[in-house]
This record gives C-alpha cells, structure tokens and sequence, in this order.
C-alpha cells in the first residue's frame, strides 16, 4: 500500500516534468520522434527504479541521469547498423534550405546537433535546466572539470557556427518594422 | 571565449552560469570594467547562452516537432538578439556595442494596448523622447486602456535615478496623471552601479525588475509590443 502510494505521487512528479525531459532528449538526439521514445522509456525507469531514489529533493537530476543513460543505451544499439535511409543526402543550397536556414531557432538547434554528444549534453543541461556544473557532472558521471572544459569547446563552436545571425534578412519577419 | 580551454574563457563562462566564486567574480568584473574585449567575450557567452534556450521553448506536455512549432520559437530568439545590443551594454553597464537604430517589434497578435517602450542610453534627448512617446501613446489611445511600461535599462536608468533625472517633475505628474503608465529598472545595472560605488536612490514612481532582458522577453511572450527608443 505505502509502495502504491508513493508511486502514485512520483507519477504526478513525473508528469510534472515529462516536457522538460522531452526537451532534452529532443535537444540531444534532435530527432522529435526519438525523444518520445527516450523520454518514455526515461519515465517507465523511473517509475520500475523508484525505490532507488534516496532524496527526492534530486529528483530532476535523478531523472536526468535516467534519460543520459537511455540515450547511451541507444547509441550503443545503434552503432552497429546504418540504415541507408537514414544517411543524409540533402542538397543543402536549395531555395527551400536557404529559407529555412534563416529561422534562427532552426540554425541554433543545428549547430547544437553539430556538437559532439557529451558537449551538446553540458551545454544543454547548463543553459535548459540551469543545472549547476556540480550537477552535471552527477548526472553525466564525468569530472567537474570535464563539465567545463566541454562547455568551454561548445561555446567556441557555437560561437563560430553561430555568427552572422544578426544578418539574418529581416524581410522574413514581417512583424519588425523601423520607426525612425 | 579564445581557445578551448583558456582559462579566461572558463571563467567568463563560470561567471555568465553563476559559478564563479565571489572573488574571482569580484576581480573578473573589476578587470572588465576597462577591457572592452572582456566585456565583448561575456556579452557572447550570454548571447549563446540565450540562443540556445530560445531554440527549445519549453513547450507544455506537447513535444515540437514540426518546423512550424520554431515560429514562435525563432521569433523570440530573434527579439533577444536585437534586444541584446541594448541589453549587453547594460548588463555591464558600459553599452560599448552600436546601438541599434529605434525599432518597433510585436508578434503579428500582440495587442497594441500594452506596449514597452525601452530606453538604454543617457541621453535628455532620448528622455524626453520616451516620456513624449509615453504621453501621446496614453493620451491618444485612453479609451482603449492602454498600458505603457518604460523599461530602462544601462544609460537609461539614469531617467530614473533622483540623482541624475533632468525629468523628476515630468515623471511624478506623469505618474500621477496615467494609472497604467509604469516605470521599470534593470537592476543588474543597478547592481554594477552599486559595485562602482554609485549611490543609486531611483524615484519613488520607478519599479525595478531583475534583468530588463528577462523582462521584455517575458512581456512579448505575453502579446506586448515593443518599441526601442
């Protein structure tokens, strides 16, 4: 009965937090589909590993920790195989590409794609979820100094992938007008 | 943010995600204060910092998936890049960075009753431009309940300070003439003001709010328009 009860309460926690955890998993995989997938076998976790968690007041870092190893346990399933229809073959000087390359939020979530796994990670739990760097390194199990020498080298390389932004032509975007 | 690994780059990191400890802070700031290049390299860190939270809005319990879900998305991100010109300046309290031309921005439904009229430079010329453009906004569109806000951020705190405002007297009968009209300072620039031993008493009509950027963000997410003075 205590063990239903507690369950029930930690389903409402992890309701709770069921977007930022697709968020995420989303921001780490940048496939949408494939975090529904992470973030679901990240809850049915949690919810089967329950009894695991000491201190609730770590609750989002537990959780956190969860979805890092569900994503590992993709890729490692992944690796062997390369399915062809999964190879990137776009054109990407197309009218439509260059378009869409204008959407800032589209460009910025690229370059994050284009990060190595373990910096698109720090920077995404340290920006997303204001994780202190202690955290982090908790949740990816990695030195604190690692934490930071990855979001030294993310920042770099968005930096340099994401200039020129304030470029972007403004005729796309017909609700900004000058007044003077 | 030079090479990967400098730890001048760690450090302006550290101190943009609130991990510096107060010493280092304290000596950080007080080294930036006269290295416009230092100033530069944290105002990209927390641009970064703000594009990447912009590209995943947190969208509740549905997940975005379709391009035309970043929208919203890009279009915030965009106003925090325009927005950051002004608003770097003031985060450090020295708008070195061009400052960007009056511009008007809202989402194609945001309601033209509540407006944001941002200042980010000590200029009496722009003062009284912003109170002049406050007064006409209200007078000329009291039926409709307009709300207007002056958010003043950097320079711009300087209309709100009883020390430095050429406009006390417009301000208080302003205040006191228009209900809906409001006051609004930054306060990380009122902090910086106070670590350069300033005296910063603002007006009894001025509110403060945290961070201007934080502030103008959250009121275009809720319909307001912006305008840049």
């Amino acid at each position: 009965m205590i063990d239903f009860c507690i369950s029930l309460g930690l389903r409402r926690q992890l309701k709770a937090r069921r977007a930022r955890l697709h968020r995420m998993a989303h921001a780490w995989c940048g496939d949408a589909m494939l975090a529904d997938d992470l973030t679901q076998d990240c809850l049915a976790s949690a919810l089967a590993k329950h009894h695991q968690l000491k201190d609730h007041g770590k609750l989002d870092a537990w959780l956190f920790r969860i979805l890092h190893n569900c994503w590992m346990m993709h890729l490692r399933k992944r690796r062997p195989s390369l399915d062809i229809d999964d190879v990137d073959i776009r054109d990407d000087n197309t009218p439509e590409t260059r378009l869409h390359s204008q959407e800032i939020a589209v460009r910025v979530r690229a370059a994050i794609q284009r990060l190595p796994p373990g910096q698109r990670q720090v920077t995404t739990l340290v920006d997303l979820e204001e994780c202190r760097y202690a955290e982090v390194a908790e949740i990816l199990d990695i030195p604190i100094g690692t934490v930071m020498s990855r979001l030294n080298r993310a920042r770099a390389a968005l930096r340099r992938d994401l200039t020129g932004l304030r470029q972007a032509p403004a005729g796309t975007r017909t609700h900004l007008r000058r007044v003077k | 943010m030079n090479e990967p690994g400098n730890p001048m780059d760690t450090d302006l990191n550290a101190l943009a995600d609130g991990e510096l400890d107060s010493k280092r802070s304290e000596s950080l700031l007080a080294a930036m204060e006269h290295d416009p290049r230092l100033q530069a390299e944290l105002c990209e860190v927390h641009r970064i910092k703000d594009l990447v939270r912009h590209a995943y809005p947190l969208e509740a319990d549905t997940p975005a998936t379709t391009s035309r879900r970043l929208g919203w998305g890009s279009g915030l991100a965009a106003a925090v890049l325009l927005l950051v010109g002004g608003f770097a300046g003031g985060w450090l309290l020295a708008p070195r960075l061009p400052a960007a031309p009056g511009f008007a921005m809202t989402r194609a439904n945001a309601d033209p009753n509540r407006v944001i009229l941002y200042l980010g430079e000590s200029s009496p010329a722009k003062f009284r431009k912003t109170l002049g453009k406050a007064e006409q906004l209200l007078q000329r569109y009291r039926d409709t309940n307009i709300r207007v806000t002056i958010v003043a951020s950097a320079g711009g705190v300087d209309l709100l300070r009883a020390a430095t405002t050429p406009f006390g007297d417009e301000i208080r009968q302003l205040a006191r003439r228009y209900d809906s009209l409001q006051f609004v300072a930054c306060n990380n620039t009122i902090y910086r003001m106070k670590q350069e031993g300033k005296q910063v008493a603002l007006l009894d009509e001025a509110d403060t709010a945290p961070s201007a950027v934080a502030y103008v963000v959250d009121h275009l997410r809720n319909g307001w328009r912006y305008i840049a003075i």
